[in-house]
Parts: structure tokens; C-alpha cells; sequence
């Protein structure tokens, strides 16, 4: 088992959120008081989680992100995307109801963004497409070299850092 | 720190009188016993056990290492500090004593005020642990009872309510469990079953658990008042009880699964509210989950929840299982899993014990998760 971390990145207007390993409760504190941070901050428009390396998430965690869906869908009447390519996450996140309240893509990145221009989507396509467009811009350029832009959530506890 | 004994054991008695007379000075509060020789200071040790022991290195009856080892394969000194006392100035004494299990090392010529500060530190270390274990000991006592108490809010292990046999059993991972289940009859026509996952576990995931079963008998009473019908309809029982999580502001949530049986139509109407896996169920002919992908209860405050109603006819077997049955089956993949509860559905003369038997739960000491069974089948 992967012990798990939580990371999450800005670009523009958007929160990155990345999910590695197996997320236990044990990281939910430090995960807790991050969402409120930048929930107080106020300054953002969007937030995708990037689920793509996650191996397992535990109720407490997705106690969590249903607490980010609903301040999006209050403050900005929007879902949260979730990219989950993992077959056992997408069974959890599918068991718990989860694909009616968040947006959920379960192709990678590359693959869903291609076929957003291919095809419209059912629901809210533009903000859905360009969502994507802009995770995509920013996860398409990260490399091993970049690996310093997504920062770990404990990080925000400390003060003055950059990205908040 | 009151009543502490400490033993010293050394040959030199003119070192032995000058740390006797230092703690009469310094710590008037300590008993000091002295003992000459190894042997008869592990003698006075096994008689007095002593709080703490200091031990000369250099004894002329037994290697001071060797007393160290006696002592400590000892299981009566086994958390009992030892600190050694030597004139030797070579470290590779002094880390054999520590890695033989010696706390700390005094050097002779000893410093009496260095003396009194170690062993104060010490003694002050001996009540702190004293305090742990004893809030330790209170918090155990304080759990046992309220794993009894929870225990009793639970139906009985088995009821029938005809024409129906119902069989419960949960293992909490801790002593208070965040599972719940429960069966009862609504009137003569209808039977209620459910059971419920609170999100985390352990005592505030227990309290969630109460107020469920409250909420749930209040609903019975509003119907047999002739109030409101939620309780035989499950979408609205739910849909309430998500408000009402929501209103407690617990931070709080749980997966359940309510269902009804109507014994005058054989049918069953249930609500999946995140509860996975999903409910197995056996006919004559199948073994089948049931599926359904309505939210949790208390996570969203907009959801909606609906139900489906399936024919009894044929049913023979309803089986519910929490998921933290998924956490202690070996299989790599959350499909293989699925598939084995379905075959162990499928093969089993199904009881609780033979379930009990085929997950190997009474095997294990530990859970990583609470793990219950709800089984339902129909008379013969």
C-alpha cells in the first residue's frame, strides 16, 4: 500500500488537487483545514481533483470532497471535476453516488480533452470543456523537473507560502 | 512523587553511604536500600521491587552487565529504569549497558548535584507513566461500557418476524462500532430492515449510531400515530434523515440501505444510499446484487433519494454486508472481491456462523473497519 499524500497546484483561476497513494484519514486534517483556507481566500473559480494516481479513498476523505462540491455548487453553481482512471476508485466514487454530484472523467486528461472537441457533452459543455482545457494546459506541461508546482496541503499550515 | 523505593547496588561502601547520605539530604521523601554484592541485589530486588534501580558496574561477585540481563529477562523489572554506575571511562561499556537495557549512565566520581538531578528526572518520568496508565486503564473501563450499552441497542441477534427469519451480527473494529443494523415489524402488513455505515469509527461514529435508531423510532411511532407514513416509505425516510444529519452539524455521514417488506404483496421497497457492496440476493435460480446509487445519508444537502420495489416470490435469501468486509479480503482488485461474496452467497448453505467461517473473522484479533451482516430469509 502506497502511504498517501495530498498535493495540489494553481494555475490561473484554478485548484489542482491530487490525490496519490491511499488516502487514509489520516491525512483528512491537514486536508480539512486546506479546504477551509482557500475557501476563506475566496479567490479561485474552479477546482479539479486529479484522482489518477489515487489507489484508495476512505469515507472520511470523501466526507471531504463531498464538502468541496457543495461550497462549489453554493458559491459558484458548479460541480467539481474529478479525473479518476483507477477501476477501484471509479467503483467507490460510482457506489456512493458520486458521478450525479461531480463532474467525472474517466479517461486521462489527454484522451477527455480530445474528445470534448469532438463531441458536446450532455451537461454544461462549455464550463465542462474548458475546465478540462486548462487542467489539461497545466498537467501537459509538468515533468519530473516541474514536480516542485504541486505543493503538499500541510503546506499551507505554514505561513506566507506562496500559492495562497 | 510519593513512596518511591530505589536499590543501589555496589561494593564500595564508602560510595554506597555518600549516595545514602545524599538522598536523606536532597530527597527525604525516597526509601534507600542498598544491597553489596550482584546476588543479593537481585535478592533485595525480587523482595522490595523497587521503583528504581542504580547499579555499580564493577561488582565482585557478578559482571554488572550480567546483573543488567537478569534484571531485565526478569519480568517483574521489565519496565523497572535501571541506571548504571560506573568508573569506567570507556564507551563501549557504557553502550553496552544502554543496549542491555539501562536507561542512563552515572560516572564515578559522581557529582551529587548531577546525582539528584538524574535521578529526580527519573523518578518524575516513573509518574508520568504511572498517570498514562492509569487514565489508560479508566478510558478501557469507560469503553467496555459503552460497547455494552451499544450491544443493547441492537435487536437481537436472531428474530423471526414472519413469514421471515432475520440473523445480525457485527464485529467492531474498535470496542464502540460505527455500523448499526436492525429489524422490526411496522404492523401486521409491513417489516422494516436497515443497516447503516457511519462515516470514521470508534466513539463519534458510535454517537451517530444512537441517533439513528432514535430517528428511526421515531418515525415508527409517527406511524403508528397515524402522523406520516415515512416509515414505510423508504426514499422519504431517507430524505429525511439526510436533512436532519445535515441540521445536527455532526460532520458526519453514513452509507444505509432501508428496506420494507409488504407481507400481504411479497414485495420488497428499498433505498441504496451508498451502501456497498451492494445486497446480495437468492431465488431458487440466482444469485444477484442488487444496485442502486442514491448519495449518502448527510453528506449533500440537495439530494434526492428513490426506491425500487422487487417481488419476494421467489427470494429466498437477502444478505447485507458492510464494507469493511472489503478491507480484510485478500483479493488485488475491488471486482475479484465482489465476485467471491457472490460466490460465497451462491455456495453456502448460508448462516451467519458459516459466513463468519468463510471471511475467517473470529481468527482475526484486529479490523481495520467494522464489519456486519444482515441476513433475511424466508421460513420453511
Amino acid at each position: 500500500m502506497n502511504p498517501g499524500k495530498i498535493v495540489f497546484a494553481r494555475h490561473n483561476s484554478m485548484y489542482i488537487i491530487k490525490m496519490i497513494g491511499t488516502i487514509k484519514y489520516t491525512l483528512s486534517s491537514d486536508f480539512d483545514v486546506f479546504i477551509e483556507k482557500i475557501f476563506l481566500t475566496k479567490d479561485f473559480a474552479s477546482i479539479v481533483i486529479d484522482m489518477t494516481e489515487t489507489e484508495y479513498i476512505d469515507s472520511t476523505n470523501l466526507g471531504l470532497l463531498a464538502k468541496i462540491a457543495n461550497y462549489m455548487f453554493e458559491h459558484f453553481r458548479q460541480k467539481v471535476t474529478i479525473i479518476a482512471t483507477n477501476d477501484d476508485v471509479c467503483a467507490i466514487l460510482h457506489s456512493v453516488g458520486f458521478t450525479k454530484i461531480f463532474s467525472i472523467i474517466e479517461k486521462p486528461l489527454e484522451c477527455a480533452v480530445k474528445m470534448r472537441d469532438l463531441e458536446p457533452s450532455q451537461e454544461d459543455s462549455d464550463y465542462l470543456g474548458k475546465v478540462l482545457l486548462e487542467a489539461h494546459e497545466f498537467l501537459a506541461n509538468i515533468d519530473e523537473h516541474n514536480s516542485e508546482v504541486f505543493k503538499n496541503v500541510i503546506d499551507v499550515l505554514k505561513k506566507n507560502k506562496s500559492g495562497i | 512523587m510519593e513512596n518511591r523505593k530505589i536499590l543501589y547496588i555496589e561494593d564500595d561502601t564508602l560510595i554506597m553511604e555518600l549516595f545514602r547520605a545524599s538522598f536523606e539530604q536532597f530527597l527525604p521523601h525516597i526509601t534507600f536500600h542498598g544491597a553489596g554484592t550482584g546476588k543479593k541485589g537481585l535478592e533485595l530486588a525480587r523482595e522490595i521491587h523497587p521503583h528504581l534501580i542504580m547499579l555499580d558496574m564493577g561488582l565482585p561477585d557478578m559482571q554488572g552487565l550480567d546483573v543488567l540481563i537478569e534484571l531485565k529477562q526478569d519480568p517483574l523489572f521489565s519496565s523497572t529504569p535501571i541506571i548504571v554506575v560506573t568508573g569506567s571511562t570507556d564507551s563501549d561499556d557504557k553502550m553496552a549497558a544502554l543496549e542491555n537495557g539501562a536507561i542512563d549512565f552515572l560516572s564515578k566520581p559522581c557529582n551529587i548535584r548531577e546525582l539528584i538531578a538524574r535521578i529526580t528526572l527519573h523518578l518524575r518520568q516513573i509518574d508520568y507513566i504511572q498517570k498514562i496508565e492509569e487514565k489508560n486503564t479508566q478510558l478501557e473501563e469507560d469503553l467496555e461500557a459503552g460497547r455494552k450499552i451499544q450491544f443493547k441497542l441492537l435487536p437481537p441477534k436472531t428474530r423471526t418476524i414472519v413469514p421471515f427469519d432475520f440473523n445480525g451480527f457485527l464485529f467492531p473494529s474498535m470496542h464502540l462500532s460505527g455500523d448499526f443494523l436492525d429489524y422490526f415489524p411496522i404492523d401486521q402488513r409491513y417489516i422494516g430492515f436497515y443497516i447503516a455505515d457511519v462515516s470514521g469509527h470508534g466513539i463519534s461514529s458510535a454517537f451517530v449510531t444512537v441517533f439513528l435508531k432514535s430517528f428511526v423510532q421515531n418515525s415508527l411511532e409517527q406511524y403508528r400515530s397515524g402522523l406520516d407514513k415515512d416509515i414505510i416509505i423508504p426514499e422519504k425516510l431517507c430524505s429525511k434523515l439526510n436533512r436532519n444529519l445535515l441540521d445536527e452539524r455532526l460532520g458526519k455521514y453514513m452509507t444505509a440501505f432501508y428496506a420494507v417488506i409488504d407481507t400481504h404483496s411479497n414485495t420488497m421497497t428499498y433505498t441504496i444510499a451508498g451502501q456497498f457492496p451492494f445486497p446480495i440476493v437468492c431465488t431458487q435460480a440466482s444469485v444477484d446484487y442488487l444496485s442502486g446509487t442514491d448519495v449518502p445519508l448527510g453528506l449533500f444537502p440537495n439530494s434526492e433519494y428513490t426506491s425500487a420495489t422487487m417481488s419476494l416470490s421467489d427470494v429466498q435469501t437477502i444478505l447485507l454486508i458492510s464494507d469493511g468486509i472489503l478491507e480484510i479480503l485478500p483479493h488485488p482488485t475491488l471486482k475479484e472481491k465482489q465476485s467471491f461474496l457472490l460466490n460465497t452467497a451462491r455456495n453456502t448453505d448460508i448462516t451467519i456462523d458459516r459466513l463468519i467461517e468463510a471471511f475467517g473473522l473470529k481468527e482475526r484479533t484486529s479490523l481495520p473497519d467494522d464489519v456486519t451482516f444482515l441476513l433475511v430469509q424466508r421460513r420453511t
